[in-house]
């Protein structure tokens, strides 16, 4: 009767940004990420990614509660770049990851299907 | 002077420039608006009548225009793409092996990346891959056995064949029809009427779904490669009596898995590290041929065998390995710990896909990278999250360190 609706899981509500950050008020150079109806899939491979640049000091995600369905990414990083700086290289860096691995699966299927 | 040639070509992922050539600069329609506005510069025609001028469409050159201001500003986006694309980059090159591949099933090696992406894409193939599924039953006479309930969630259960899913759109995104997601853009119709007129026990299956849509039927489950096998009749919905009769109207939307799993398009997918075993064979050569077999034996999986020539252990089979520890408890027990090292390689995965039949393994595979990408094209920072940040001001600046 009063359950909420499915789709509430995945459909950012009006009004709610899908992204939005929040600096910290004691570290300089660090920040929160909250991430709309998002969970372990981007959390994740945002941190692992955020791990491989050197100028990031501390990188984590987590899913406050199961019931609200958002992550929060804390990012700091040294002051030779920023937290926003990193987050979009990350993310610039996982997009070019996912389009080579697109690549060389199709040149793999081409070439399956070639062979067999 | 730049000579600029202006593209209505796609957005590389909201980046602003699609596609920087030398001496050209190619760019959309959107960000050609965007760039001439900040730089409060008159526009010679507006950019789609740009694209409309007819120019060799070989040379793909829909306008040409002059800007000296822009040369700057250009060259200075130009570097910093530059930037981020040499030195700067912590992208992974992963590499892909494809082992077995059909219709169904797919069997890859994946390499050379991270566990975080080998599960982010298992994930992705099992919740967000759309496919089509019933999922709205209008129900005109049912007086068989099952109620109405009952039906139309095995109704719903049916996979269909979703190659179309990826373009289609979501009902609750759906302009075209009013709300109530039952136009073309957004669902499929079926209709199934049957009645069971003889003595014999009728089965109702999928086979007896009408579709309004060609391309969206039931999955055909039936081995080709058998003939004229007309045991085959699809899923089985319900099963009627003389008298009985099933009549009804179902809508199918697209969907996915997180949704409900009547949505998923894998039936299971799922990756192992790739394991590295390597044999201590000075510590192997003090054992006996007896101890050797036994040990052998200890693993409750081929993984290990005795050469019958030279009385050698060999691997013959390390991807047998269930990472069960029992050959190195084995080991220690017969008072040789270190008889074989075993490493699961955190960047090497060897994936298994099964698909339900919507799509075929492989696209599963090519869809999932695809959604991803789009998840993380959906959490960039946009324009208006910078301006949040602009409140702040000078203060903004300052803990910037600018």
């Amino acid at each position: 009767m009063n359950a909420p609706d499915r789709y509430e899981r995945f459909v950012v509500p009006e009004g709610t940004k899908k992204v939005s950050y929040e600096r910290d008020t004691k570290i300089i150079n660090a920040a929160s990420f909250t991430i709309e109806r998002e969970e372990h899939t981007i959390g994740n491979i945002l941190r692992m990614q955020l791990h491989r640049d050197p100028n990031v000091l501390f990188a984590g995600y987590k899913l406050p509660h199961p019931l609200q369905y958002k992550i929060i990414v804390r990012i700091h990083t040294t002051s030779q770049s920023s937290p926003m700086q990193a987050y979009n290289q990350s993310i610039n860096d996982l997009d070019r990851e996912l389009d080579h691995l697109k690549n060389a699966f199709e040149a793999e299927m081409l070439k399956f299907s070639r062979d067999y | 002077m730049l000579l600029l040639c202006v593209l209505p070509s796609r957005t590389n992922h909201g980046r602003r420039f699609a596609t920087v050539t030398t001496g050209y600069l190619v760019i959309d329609p959107p960000s050609l608006h965007a760039i001439t506005a900040a730089l409060q510069l008159p526009l010679l025609a507006t950019p789609q009548q740009l694209c409309a001028l007819s120019f060799p469409p070989l040379k793909r050159v829909c306008a040409l225009f002059w800007f000296f201001f822009l040369h700057s500003s250009v060259r200075k986006e130009q570097r910093e793409e530059e930037d981020t694309m040499e030195g700067l980059s912590y992208a992974r090159m992963p590499r892909v092996k494809i082992r077995e591949l059909k219709d169904d099933y797919a069997k890859f090696e994946l390499r050379d990346t991270d566990p975080s992406i080998a599960n982010a894409l298992r994930r992705v193939m099992i919740a967000e891959v759309p496919t089509i599924a019933i999922d709205l039953v209008e129900i005109e006479v049912n007086s068989s056995v099952l109620n109405d309930e009952f039906i139309a969630h095995r109704l719903g259960l049916i996979p269909l064949t979703s190659e179309r899913a990826m373009s289609m759109r979501f009902s609750r995104d759906c302009d075209a029809c009013d709300g109530d997601g039952q136009c073309e853009f957004c669902s499929v119709e079926f209709h199934l009427r049957v009645k069971c007129m003889t003595d014999q026990t009728l089965d109702v299956t999928s086979k007896d779904l009408y579709s309004s849509d060609p391309s969206v039927i039931p999955v055909d489950f039936s081995d080709p490669s058998a003939t004229e096998s007309s045991e085959n009749r699809g899923v089985i919905i319900v099963k009627l009596r003389r008298g009985q009769e099933l009549r009804l109207r179902a809508i199918a939307r697209k969907g996915i898995g997180k949704d409900h799993a009547k949505w998923s398009p894998a039936a299971t997918v799922t990756f192992m590290y790739e394991p590295e075993i390597h044999i201590n064979e000075d510590l192997m050569e003090t054992l006996t041929l007896e101890e050797k077999r036994e040990w052998v034996d200890s693993s409750p999986t081929r993984v290990f065998e005795i050469d019958p020539v030279t009385q050698q252990v060999m691997v013959v089979d390390s991807e047998a390995y269930t990472y069960d520890d029992e050959v190195l408890k084995k080991a220690e027990a017969m008072g040789k710990p270190g008889l074989v090292e075993i490493i699961a390689r955190q960047d090497s995965f060897i994936f298994t896909v099964e698909s339900t039949g919507a799509i075929k393994a492989s696209q599963l595979v090519l869809n999932a990278i695809e959604i991803l990408k789009q998840k993380l094209d959906a959490v960039r920072l946009s324009e208006d999250t910078v301006e949040a940040d602009d409140q702040f001001g000078e203060l903004g600046a300052h803990m910037r360190g600018g």
